[in-house]
């Protein structure tokens, strides 16, 4: 035994030949959907799944897709997304889980009748799952006679972090961390409190320690990826009365969002969500009458607020030494309020953004636009926010990346307040990733027809039953509507 | 010794493992303690290290295969397995337990298929105290590490959800749901006007980008960016106190980068810095400051760095060490000459020397207060660069070190004196016939003679006559005689006929001594007259004398007698 080995290596073959599948199986899919059974516009896409596959058998693996927390796996090794192959991934996940399969076997003899039947098996489930749809999915399997396929059943999320003793798992179980929503709730709350901590020491000009934070992120980026839309929903939590730690917390998870998206590891996620959540630390050294000021701020208050950027480095440069980690967060810091047209401020010869830098911009503005007491003084709607960042595309934001937020957020941002066409009141919860059903958003219904405040289902737009539609998309803020109570 | 933990309550809903089942368990802490131990005491290819990993890794895959995923709970002091203490150590210091646990480690898990290397990282986070991880604990290290077969469970993952409940409900929404109704019902709200999806959707061109972003960022040096940005605003900065306080920083960065040898990326910095000096946009007293500092940076610490990195490698270029030094300048001289002092390596104290000749071309006498230095050495170098300056005031600057109580310096000065092209140098040079160090007299000595100097012919006679004369050993009596003979020429001859024929009254022969000294004089006079001479005394009865002239008349006529050496004679 050698210490120096790395044993972990992924196997690089297996990574391509697993996003090779996921990929083949995509288009099978996607075909299925618009072919009978017996069409030869499937050949192609069956020949292809099936050349994969014995590929794979050629690499003495076994030819098996599964699903683990929100992550497609080959074998055991883990297929990472990125931005080209995420909607493969995607739609590859949601079928499976749709039918409440955690993995998919090929056998060595699998054949293209095989392909054919089991991909219309799958068509033949609809609807939203139910307990029994894994059941009636098997059974639709031995109708086809389909016996080189073989499916696995999908574990809960929650048996994905059973560890520990079986007292540990007892308490597990009985907690509600298997749901996600309420470890989401306590990461958040965690990531206001460490945040608020920092700004307390950088206040009191104490040495900067990043460990709770660099926690904190790492949690939240795991979290992410099971449960993505509820981080997302609590990004719209708002203190509309004085400036909180909310933002950072939020344009942490904007970022992260987006860089998870872009394909980014997990060590270069780390670096954008501390840079994310420490974006604004020079805030600690503008007076809080000046960030808590109701009215609009004075030409000199501005001019003092936009010194926040400059202000931030100094205090990373002065409370901390410089590493891999800090000069990350030195240069979000310095970043997020350039643009990507460099028009921002602060107004200084400099020419080149980070891929980091123009992440946090377009969370920042996002998160400000809709916020109450971060810059601005009258927060938008969600829609009308990414409206008017839409107008500065290629200009402020990056065009790619402003696109591929609004991909992470959806059309109708999470938290936005939709009138439909029943005359219910309904707060967008969750947005579909396949690109057809972005104006379908999940939404739950707050008020009935009438009015009257209901603690209504999550509706899915483009399953619901009657079908709704969406009449209008209202501002919140007027009104005094607090959406985020919804995500809590 | 393995113990049922008293906290029982839950625990007496768990079947008790079995007596094989927690022997095996404890086999694993005791095995991975010892690795632990090992890990801190030998490299990491000690066979002793590996045998321990070994035995870990298939004590661990032993009883994974034969009772399932081995899961430990963590207590303060203790490792539980199903509730039965395996491991117990109450010394904060080395507790595995303790570590764990004060990072809210709260379950160990290790699954199948863990390998060698995932149990040896693991052992290397948890395994010993780390007093410098300021910014990571055993949590954030473990995940930084990826170990696939090794998971755990946090505190936060258990108490929280407790605080999280205890949140007030909220209050009902009605009203505010009451508003809205009023206002839809007096307004017709318009549709969304949301923009089509089709141009919401990534094009080639756009993931093309993102791609290319993406990897782009991967290739940024972190330290590039942050140097970029402190430029920035140093280069725009329009606040003079924002001015200082990034100068500061600059300057502070700069010295940083140079302690731990990031010799380029200091070198940027200072050329940056040495802009800033010469930028109209700044303050006269701002461009002051920054001046100051650049003086500043080369500190002890500064040069020990410098000298240990331009002796270590080729991390630094011939050029970028003469820019460097040359931005430095004269505010610096002290210490390049102190770097001079220390650097071995031959082409860098070239280049030192170089910049250092150039910083005194118009005023040798910035060397000055370097010449009453206490440290040899330093003087030694200013030496040697007013010697390559060659100028009439840098001669009246070191002939006072003629006498200095260093025999190093006393030789770069006469270096210096022989280099020299002022005709006061050479006169100079007799004093130190008088000089202390032998090795030095008959470098005097040699040089008056070879450049000529018949000045120094009286002196050197003299000497043959001091009483002193026959203490000095034969080298430096033959470098006396050879000065006489080639300075002294025809004139001489008597006196070497002398000691070449004259026996002394109780000797047969001639002294042997006189003889090598006669005939290295008359081999520096190389004339027919010597030759002469020579061919006389070779009818000496000594043979060794005799051979030792013959030599002489062959070097002679060969045209070699002035390249012979004192022990080829």
């Amino acid at each position: 035994m050698t210490l120096e080995k790395n044993p972990f290596r992924l196997s690089d073959e297996l990574a391509r030949l697993g996003k090779a599948l996921v990929a083949q199986m995509f288009v099978l899919f996607k075909t299925s959907l618009n072919y009978s059974e017996g069409h030869a516009a499937l050949d192609a896409p069956v020949a292809n799944v099936l050349k994969v596959v014995r590929e794979i058998f050629g690499t003495k693996e076994e030819a098996t897709l599964r699903v683990r927390s929100g992550h497609l796996y080959l074998a055991e090794v883990r297929l990472k997304q990125d931005a080209a192959g995420f909607e493969a991934s995607r739609v590859v996940m949601e079928e499976m889980k749709r039918h409440l399969v955690g993995g998919i076997s090929f056998n060595l003899a699998v054949t293209a009748e095989d392909l054919r039947r089991f991909v219309y098996a799958m068509r033949e489930v609809d609807g939203v799952p139910s307990p029994d749809t894994y059941t009636m999915f098997l059974q639709r399997l031995q109708q086809r006679m389909i016996v080189n396929i073989e499916v696995e059943t999908l574990q809960e999320e929650g048996e994905t972090v059973e560890i520990g003793n079986d007292r540990l798992n007892l308490k597990l179980n009985s907690g509600k961390l298997e749901n996600g929503k309420p470890k989401a709730k306590v990461l958040y709350q965690k990531a206001i409190t460490v945040m608020e901590e920092v700004m307390e020491n950088v206040r009191a000009g104490q040495t900067l320690r990043l460990r709770e934070p660099k926690r904190v992120v790492q949690r939240l980026i795991d979290l992410l990826s099971s449960h993505e839309s509820i981080l997302l929903g609590l990004t719209t939590i708002r203190c509309n009365v004085a400036y909180t730690e909310n933002h950072p917390v939020n344009v942490c998870l904007l970022s992260l969002v987006m860089g998870r998206r872009l394909g980014m590891s997990k060590f270069q996620l780390c670096e954008l969500g501390m840079a994310a959540l420490f974006h604004d630390i020079g805030k600690a050294e503008i007076a809080r009458k000046i960030l808590d000021k109701p009215e609009e701020l004075s030409a000199q208050e501005q001019q003092t607020l936009e010194e926040h950027p400059l202000h931030g480095v100094k205090k990373i440069m002065k409370l901390k030494g410089l590493d891999v980690m800090t000069s990350r967060i030195i240069t979000g810091v310095f970043e997020h309020h350039l643009l990507a047209d460099l028009s921002g401020y602060p107004r200084l010869p400099y020419q080149r953004l980070s891929l980091l830098g123009r992440i946090i911009s377009i969370a920042d503005s996002y998160d400000r636009l809709t916020s109450a007491r971060v810059s601005g003084r009258t927060p938008s709607a969600p829609a009308k926010a990414l409206k008017l960042m839409i107008s500065e595309a290629g200009k402020a934001y990056d065009q790619g990346l402003l696109k591929l937020f609004i991909n992470c957020i959806g059309i109708h941002g999470i938290g936005s307040l939709l009138l439909l066409d029943s005359r219910e009141l309904a707060v967008v919860m969750e947005n579909h990733q396949d690109p057809a059903q972005w104006d379908n958003p999940r939404v739950k219904i707050i008020a009935d027809a009438d009015g009257r405040e209901v603690d209504g289902a999550v509706v899915d737009l483009a399953l619901s039953e009657p079908h709704r539609m969406i009449l209008a998309n209202l501002d919140p803020h007027p009104f005094k509507l607090d959406v985020s109570r919804y995500f809590l | 010794m393995i113990q049922r933990s008293p906290d029982t309550s839950a625990d007496s809903e768990i079947p008790a493992p079995s007596r094989e089942e927690l022997a095996s368990a404890q086999d694993v802490i005791l095995a991975m303690v010892r690795a632990a131990k090992g890990l801190r005491m030998y490299l990491p290819n000690n066979p002793v290290l590996i045998k321990f990993i070994d035995d870990l890794s298939a004590r661990m895959l032993l009883h994974i295969s034969s009772f399932g995923d081995f899961r430990l709970q963590v207590d303060r002091f203790a490792l539980r397995y199903q509730g039965a203490d395996v491991y117990l150590n109450q010394d904060p210091k080395e507790s595995i337990a303790f570590r764990l646990y004060a990072d809210g480690v709260r379950a160990l898990l290790f699954a199948d298929g863990v390998e060698p290397q995932e149990l040896v990282t693991f052992l290397d986070i948890v395994g010993f105290e780390r007093p410098n991880q300021q910014d990571d604990d055993i949590v954030t290290q473990l995940w930084e590490k990826n170990l696939p077969h090794v998971n755990y469970l946090l505190q936060e993952d258990f108490v929280e959800v407790g605080w999280i409940e205890e949140q007030p409900s909220e209050d009902s929404q009605q009203e505010a749901l009451t508003r809205i109704s009023a206002f839809i019902a007096q307004n017709s709200p318009l549709p969304p006007r949301v923009v089509s999806k089709h141009l919401l959707m990534l094009t080639g061109a756009e993931a093309s980008w993102l791609r290319q972003a993406k990897q782009a960022e991967t290739q940024r040096n972190p330290l590039d960016d942050v140097i970029n940005i402190l430029s920035a605003i140093l280069a725009g900065a329009k606040d003079p106190a924002l001015f200082d306080d990034f100068l500061e920083i600059m300057t502070k960065l700069t010295i940083d980068l140079f302690l731990v040898g990031e010799i380029g990326q200091a070198l940027r910095l200072v050329r940056f810095l040495n802009q800033l000096t010469n930028e109209e946009s700044l303050a006269p007293d701002q461009r002051q400051k920054v001046t100051a500092l650049l003086a500043g940076m080369l500190s002890d610490q500064t040069v020990q760095v410098l000298q240990e990195t331009l002796d270590a490698g080729d991390s630094v270029s011939h050029e970028e060490l003469r820019d460097l030094l040359q931005i430095f300048g004269l505010a610096s001289l002290r210490a390049i000459c102190e770097l001079l002092g220390r650097v071995e390596k031959l082409k860098m104290r070239k280049v030192i020397i170089e910049v250092l000749v150039d910083l005194g071309r118009n005023d040798p006498k910035v060397f000055t207060p370097f010449l009453a230095d206490p440290r040899w050495y330093l003087v030694r170098n200013v030496v040697l660069v007013l010697s390559l300056l060659g100028s009439p005031v840098a001669l009246e600057m070191i002939v006072g070190l003629i006498s200095h109580k260093e025999a190093r310096i006393r030789k770069e000065v006469l270096g210096f004196l022989e280099r020299s092209p002022d005709p006061r140098a050479k006169s100079y040079i007799l004093k130190y016939l008088r000089d202390e160090s032998s090795a030095l007299r008959i470098k005097a000595l040699q040089v008056l003679a070879r450049e000529k100097q018949y000045f120094a012919l009286k002196p050197a006679l003299a000497l043959t006559t001091a009483e002193d004369f026959r203490t000095k050993d034969l080298a430096e009596r033959k470098a006396i005689y050879e000065a006489i003979g080639e300075l002294g020429s025809e004139s001489t001859i008597p006196l070497f006929r002398e000691m070449l024929l004259k026996k002394s009254w109780y000797q047969k022969t001639v002294d042997k001594d006189s003889a090598i000294c006669a005939v290295a004089g008359l081999m520096k006079m190389k004339s027919a007259a010597a030759l002469q001479l020579l061919e006389e005394a070779r009818k000496q009865r000594n043979i060794e004398i005799r051979e030792i002239i013959d030599q002489a008349i062959s070097a002679i006529s060969a045209g070699q007698g002035k390249a012979a050496g004192p022990d080829e004679v």
